[in-house]
This record gives structure tokens, C-alpha cells and sequence, in this order.
């Protein structure tokens, strides 16, 4: 309850019973902070509780952490809602989903180690009620292309608990937090039974849709974060691509055209030095290659190349002899 | 892509540099992020036997897109900038580089030399330019001799001294000038070994013409200066290569050019050469031993399969393509140097002049078909195309008897007159 963050709630009653022992009940309501937000919507409270559950180490601490997290600008998170807007009988269903990425020093202390190194424990809400993991929304989460987010998911499990999912080669005190959140965003005017089968169908759709929308939420706020594999390794050549472009533009004996590309970039030609050249080409190469990253996967894989390396290597092994080769003994003397 | 002079200074290089450097820049600060460099793609050939390819055309078969969105073409990129920041400088600096020196520039980036080579072709597809016009030079292993003279960067290289003399092909073919020759045809042959025996042979001295080979796959200044003489001096032109899928190869790199320089196939290629063998039906009609034949491999086979495939054959030449169908009909191929089975000057005295077409003097206007077929043995040359290209030649020849520098090709003469119109031409 304390991670929804529902500032209007029910109130639960605790009802003392006798007993020889003179047992005592304890608050089983623990005061959420006041939390002011600007927007009244559902998913901002869901958003803040979350944060407040990764910061106090998973409500193992009473306050924050402030060794471990020094502001919550440590936190990468990402928010996605999902709803079924058509008319019928799903109309309404609302599926929330956040996603927090967090990242601990290498000299944090041993008590501020999560307790399940690598994993991520999915946290699951339906109407405003904790309860296990549906079955569809499991699915849902399987079924995701975690590689286009950098991700490689290990194995998942279920049993008697909220979902575990463990992740391969997670970078050291890398750590992601989930939660969903299903409801009714306002009940229909009568209840109706629908098949099980489309109400997972429909369950495990917002499930998906949401997750992916919280992931790209995620990435856009927060660049380098979430790239793909091979993302990565093109990030790797802008440092390269960098230095030879501001050297084609430095060493050019055409002051006119320097000034020019450096008008390009946004720098001031005057007492311009190299490696401030470098850096800023370095950012835009970085900018372009991340924004590459989150296009839908289709889009990048439809780039048209009339001709491929296969071809031209096919059609090399014929041609040209160039300096340096020697010919082929059994055929020339 | 040599187009005219006045695209080729090194400072028109260097604007067009400018320019690519400056759309790039242009391309990376854009909000949409439109990072893309457009490289055209060139072939000469296809395997489309239907023969309504576009492949005779000189023009771009299509784009490649470069964008930072795949490893390969980031590399491909990381390499081409490297290389174009090294050409930059050289024609800034007006000093020439090899491909080789580039590659020992970056070479744990660079890993193959063939990665810079594929950079130096991009960058002159890009720049709309010859590599030459990059200041990038070639090692040329080329060789000529015969009744020759021009000169290089006013280094006068005289043939005509000693005819049967090696010399190399020169390098920087933009510098060669003043070419003179009273030669009646050029002469290609494959190897050196062949050069060689002709060499030997006195074969210059005795058949007056100009012999030139590329050493095996002709590199690019052999190209180049082979197609300058052709153009300066009007001469028919033969190929002599061995009856195998590599000599046919070889024959085909000096026809059509190669895939690899397709961009700048135009101004590489030769299109009138004539082939004159060795050819498979030169096994009978030469009364070859058969111990003189080998058998072809599975890869040669396959290579012969693969160039039966390119379309310009069936296009442009299908008299060779007939010849290739029956290599591989035959399953057998055989080296020129079989013919010493006879003797050893058999190339030089019967099998070549054979082949050669006699006499300049022949090729007349309104000779419309073949030249007068030599006296004793050997086919016709092979790629005589059409009547009406004998007739252009045939026209060029006698047009250019009446321009001075010229004269001497339509004269016949003995070797005793010779001398003395050397002598004449040099004062």
C-alpha cells in the first residue's frame, strides 16, 4: 500500500481481542509521508512510491538512503499506462507500469545490498490491492524483446510469491524495479463475466504495452541507458569519428570553411581548441546513435542496400590484382 | 571518372572534400538526424542472362545508404574518414602517398589492405574522381617495349632505341607526353614469361610493333597508359592470354574493366581489342602434343561457370563467350608457352604473326568485313565486332594520315628506311 501511495484510502480496522498473555495489537497502518504532487494521477503516486521503495533499500530502511542515493536524480525511471479504451466489455481497464533502474557504488555497504543480486521481484497491484502476479501479465513480461533495451532475461519463476526475473551479465550494483498496477478506471454498469481467455488476452496486451511504454519512457529521459548491443559497439567508434572530423575541419587550410563548420556545431571559432571540437562532434555523433537506438526495430532494419558486403566480396576475388599481391605460382612463371 | 582536366586540380579535389566534410557535419546537427552518406554503386556486369540489364551503361546501379545505425557501416565510415583525412592533407601538402603507406597509417583500424583500397574507390565514387586526382599512386608492374617513344615528367623514355628492351609502364600516366610510334599494333600479352620470349625473340624488331603486359591482372597505371597510347596512336590492339579461366579473366579486366573499378570502367576499358588466342581450337589446328594439356579443376570450372554468367559476354562478345563454352566443353587448358612443344621461337615467328592482321594498309574504307586473313594458319582474330567499327577504325587511320605526328603509321616501310624517319621525327 505504502507504494501506491493512494492518498485516499479506506481505513482498516484493527480489532483488539482478550487474551491471558496481554497481547497488545500493533499499527498495522503505517503513515505515508505527505507526498505533494502536481498531477492527481494515479501512476505519479505509483511513480513516487516506488522511488520511495528503491531509496529506503526496499522499506528495509525507515528513511533514505542518503549514503547510497545522495538525491533521487539517481534514479532512472520510466512510467507507462496502458488502457483499454474500446467500448465493450474490457472498457476501462487501466494497467500502469514503472520501471526504475538504480546503480549502487562499488563501496556501498554490505546492508545496503539488495537481497536478490541480479533479479528484479515485480511487484503486483490489482484494484489498489497487493496480490500475486496474474498468469497473463507473467506471460506478458516474458514475451517482451528485453535485447532491444540491452536486456537479456535469464529464467523467470512465480512460485508462491511476486515474479522473480533474473537477468544475464547485469552490470555490478545494477539493479531494475518493477511494479504494475491493473484497475478499473471506473466500472461499468453492470458486471459482466467475461471469457477467460479474453480477459487474459486483453490483461497480457495492456500488460506488454505498458512495460514497453515505461522501457521508453526510461530510455528517452535518460540517454546511454537501456541500448541495445549493438548500440553499444557503435557508441564505441564516436571517440574515432570524432577526432577525424574536427581534424578534416582543423587542418584545412580554408579558415572560411573552419569557421563555418564550427558555426555548424555551435562553437565559437575564435581561440577554438581541438579537443572542445572533438568532445561536441562526440555529443552529436552520441545524440544521433541513441536516437538510431530507440527507433522501432522494423524501421531500422528496413534501410535499403542494393548492394551488400556479400556481393562485393563475390565479386572480388577476380578482380584487380593490386601492388603488394603476388600471382599465383602455378599459374604464371 | 578522369572526365576532363578541370575537374582534377588538387584544389578542386580539395573543395569537393570540403563539401562532403561539411554535409556531414550538416547531417549530425540536424533535429531529425538525417545521418547519411550516399555512396553510388557501379557494376559492368551481372548474371542476367535475359539481357535486359542496364549493365552496358555507365551510369550508377542504384545507392548505398551509410548510416550510423549498423556496426559495418560505421567501421566502413570510421575507415573512409581516416583515408580522407590522409588525402586531404596529401593535396594540401602536393605530395603523393601509396595505398600501402595509407594502410601503415592506422593499420590495427585498417586490419586488411583491401579495406583501404574499398575506402580509396568509395571516396573517389563520392568525390566523382580517378584515384589519381587523390594523389594516392599505384606501384605499376607493368612492362613495354617496341617501337615507342614519350616522355615522363621530362624523363624521355626511348623504345625505339632498343625495341626488345624492357622498360616499366610509368606510374603517373598524367605526366606522360609527346608519344610518338611507327608501330602497326599493340600487342598484349598475359605474363611476363611471354614478354619475355618475345623479347628474346627479337620480336619487335622484326614485326614493328609495340608489346606491352600487365604481368598477369593489369594494374591500374598499365590500364591507363595502354588506354593513352590506344587513343594517341590509333593502333589495333590484340590480347594474347592462356586458354584458361584466368587468362580469360585477364582478357576480360582489359576489355570491360573489373567490378572492383567499376566506377571508373569507362576510362579503363579498351573497348576494340581483339583477341587472338590461345585458343582451344589452337590444340588441333597446331597440332599440340597432348601432354602439353591439362585438365581443368573443379575451380576452374566453377570460374569458368561464373564468367560464362556475365552479361556482357553474350552482349558484346559472344565469339568469346562461344570460345569459353568450348574450354569447357574440351575440359582441358593449356599455357601459351605450350607452343615451344614446336620450338621455342614457334610464338614468335608462326603462331603470332599468324594471328596478326597483316598490313595496316588493308583496313580501308569501305573494307567491310575482315582484314586479309594471314597467309598460313591461325583463325581470325576474335573481336572484330561489326563491319561498321572496322569501317570507324579503318577511317580514323586515313583521316589521321593527313596530321603530321602521325604520318608514319600509314606508311609502309622497310626496316632500312627506318632508321632514317627516326632520325627525321627526332629533329
Amino acid at each position: 500500500m505504502r507504494i501506491l501511495m493512494i492518498p485516499k484510502l479506506a481505513i482498516e480496522i484493527g480489532i483488539d481481542h482478550g487474551d491471558p498473555s496481554g497481547s497488545r495489537y500493533e499499527d498495522i497502518i503505517q503513515a505515508i509521508q505527505c507526498v505533494s504532487l502536481s498531477s492527481d494521477s494515479n501512476i505519479e503516486y505509483l511513480k513516487s512510491g516506488l522511488e520511495d521503495y528503491v531509496l529506503k533499500h526496499n522499506h528495509r530502511l525507515h528513511n533514505i538512503c542518503h549514503s547510497c542515493f545522495p538525491d533521487r536524480e539517481h534514479l532512472k525511471v520510466g512510467t507507462g499506462v496502458a488502457c483499454c479504451s474500446k467500448s465493450g466489455r474490457n472498457a476501462g481497464q487501466v494497467l500502469e507500469a514503472v520501471i526504475i533502474i538504480s546503480q549502487l557504488s562499488k563501496s556501498t555497504s554490505p546492508s545496503c545490498i539488495p537481497v536478490c543480486c541480479g533479479k528484479t521481484e515485480v511487484l503486483y497491484y490489482k484494484d489498489f490491492s497487493p496480490c500475486l502476479i496474474s498468469r497473463p501479465s507473467l506471460n506478458a513480461l516474458t514475451s517482451i524483446d528485453w535485447k532491444s533495451y540491452g536486456l537479456t532475461l535469464r529464467s523467470y519463476s512465480d512460485e508462491n510469491s511476486d515474479a522473480l526475473l533474473e537477468w544475464e551479465n547485469l552490470p555490478l550494483g545494477f539493479h531494475i524495479d518493477i511494479v504494475l498496477h491493473r484497475y478499473q478506471k471506473q466500472y461499468p454498469s453492470a458486471i459482466v463475466m467475461l471469457p477467460a481467455n479474453q480477459k487474459d488476452t486483453t490483461e497480457r496486451s495492456l500488460t506488454r504495452k505498458a512495460v514497453k511504454l515505461a522501457l521508453d519512457n526510461l530510455k528517452e529521459k535518460n540517454a546511454g541507458v537501456l541500448l541495445t548491443a549493438q548500440t553499444l559497439k557503435i557508441r564505441s567508434y564516436a571517440p574515432d569519428l570524432a577526432r577525424t572530423l574536427a581534424g578534416l575541419i582543423l587542418s584545412s587550410n580554408d579558415s572560411n570553411f573552419q569557421g563555418e563548420c564550427l558555426s555548424l556545431l555551435g562553437l565559437q571559432p575564435q581561440k577554438i581548441k581541438s579537443e572542445a571540437v572533438e568532445n561536441c562532434i562526440k555529443e552529436r555523433l552520441l545524440s544521433v546513435i541513441d536516437l538510431n537506438d530507440r527507433k522501432p526495430q522494423r524501421n531500422q532494419e528496413a534501410t535499403p542496400y542494393l548492394f551488400d558486403d556479400r556481393f562485393y566480396k563475390e565479386h572480388n576475388c577476380l578482380d584487380d590484382y593490386e601492388e603488394g599481391e603476388e600471382a599465383d605460382s602455378s599459374l604464371y612463371l | 571518372m578522369e572526365g576532363n582536366n578541370s575537374i582534377s586540380r588538387p584544389s578542386d579535389m580539395l573543395i569537393r572534400i570540403k563539401d562532403f566534410t561539411r554535409s556531414i557535419i550538416k547531417g549530425m546537427c540536424k533535429e531529425q538526424s538525417s545521418f547519411v552518406v550516399h555512396i553510388d554503386r557501379f557494376r559492368n556486369y551481372c548474371t542476367d542472362s535475359s539481357g535486359h540489364c542496364c549493365c552496358s551503361s555507365d551510369t550508377a546501379k542504384g545507392k548505398e545508404l551509410i548510416t550510423l545505425q549498423r556496426e559495418c557501416h560505421v567501421h566502413r565510415l570510421d575507415v573512409l574518414l581516416r583515408v580522407l583525412l590522409i588525402v586531404q592533407q596529401l593535396l594540401q601538402e602536393n605530395k603523393h602517398g601509396s595505398k600501402r603507406d595509407i594502410f601503415y597509417m592506422h593499420p590495427s583500424v585498417f586490419r586488411e589492405q583491401s579495406v583501404v583500397d574499398r575506402a580509396i574507390n568509395d571516396i573517389c565514387i563520392l568525390l566523382q574522381c580517378s584515384r589519381h586526382n587523390l594523389n594516392v599512386v599505384s606501384v605499376g608492374k607493368g612492362l613495354v617495349m617496341g617501337w615507342l617513344r614519350f616522355s615522363e615528367a621530362g624523363r624521355i623514355f626511348d623504345c625505339i632505341n632498343s625495341p626488345n628492351s624492357a622498360h616499366p609502364v610509368p606510374v603517373n600516366v598524367e605526366d606522360v607526353k609527346d608519344i610518338m610510334s611507327v608501330a602497326k599494333y599493340i600487342l598484349i600479352v598475359e605474363k611476363e614469361s611471354v614478354f619475355q620470349r618475345l623479347s628474346n625473340d627479337q620480336f619487335c624488331k622484326k614485326n614493328q610493333c609495340i608489346v606491352i603486359t600487365g604481368r598477369g591482372y593489369p594494374d591500374v597505371p598499365t590500364r591507363r597508359f595502354l588506354r593513352l597510347i590506344i587513343e594517341k596512336l590509333c593502333l589495333p590492339t590484340y590480347c594474347l592470354v592462356d586458354c584458361d579461366p584466368y587468362g580469360f579473366d585477364i582478357l576480360t579486366t582489359y576489355r570491360f574493366g573489373s567490378m572492383q573499378m567499376a566506377f571508373d570502367a569507362k576510362f579503363l576499358r579498351i573497348s576494340n581489342i581483339q583477341w587472338i588466342g590461345v585458343f582451344i581450337s589452337d590444340v588441333d589446328r597446331f597440332s599440340l602434343p597432348q601432354h602439353c594439356l591439362l585438365p581443368l579443376t573443379n575451380e576452374d570450372k566453377s570460374r569458368t561457370e561464373a564468367l560464362l554468367r556475365r552479361c556482357y559476354l553474350e552482349r558484346e562478345v559472344p565469339e568469346w563467350r562461344l570460345e569459353l563454352e568450348l574450354l569447357m566443353q574440351r575440359g582441358v587448358k593449356f599455357e601459351i608457352e605450350a607452343l615451344s612443344a614446336h620450338s621455342l621461337s614457334f610464338l614468335s615467328e608462326v603462331y603470332v604473326p599468324s594471328k596478326i592482321k597483316a598490313e595496316p594498309s588493308t583496313q580501308q574504307l569501305g573494307s567491310a568485313t575482315q582484314t586479309k586473313r594471314p597467309s598460313t594458319l591461325g583463325a581470325q582474330p576474335l573481336g572484330t565486332k561489326s563491319p561498321s567499327i572496322n569501317r570507324e577504325h579503318s577511317f580514323t587511320i586515313v583521316r589521321r594520315t593527313f596530321n603530321l605526328p602521325c604520318i608514319l603509321q600509314s606508311i609502309n616501310f622497310s626496316q632500312s628506311i627506318c632508321p632514317s624517319f627516326i632520325h627525321f621525327f627526332r629533329n
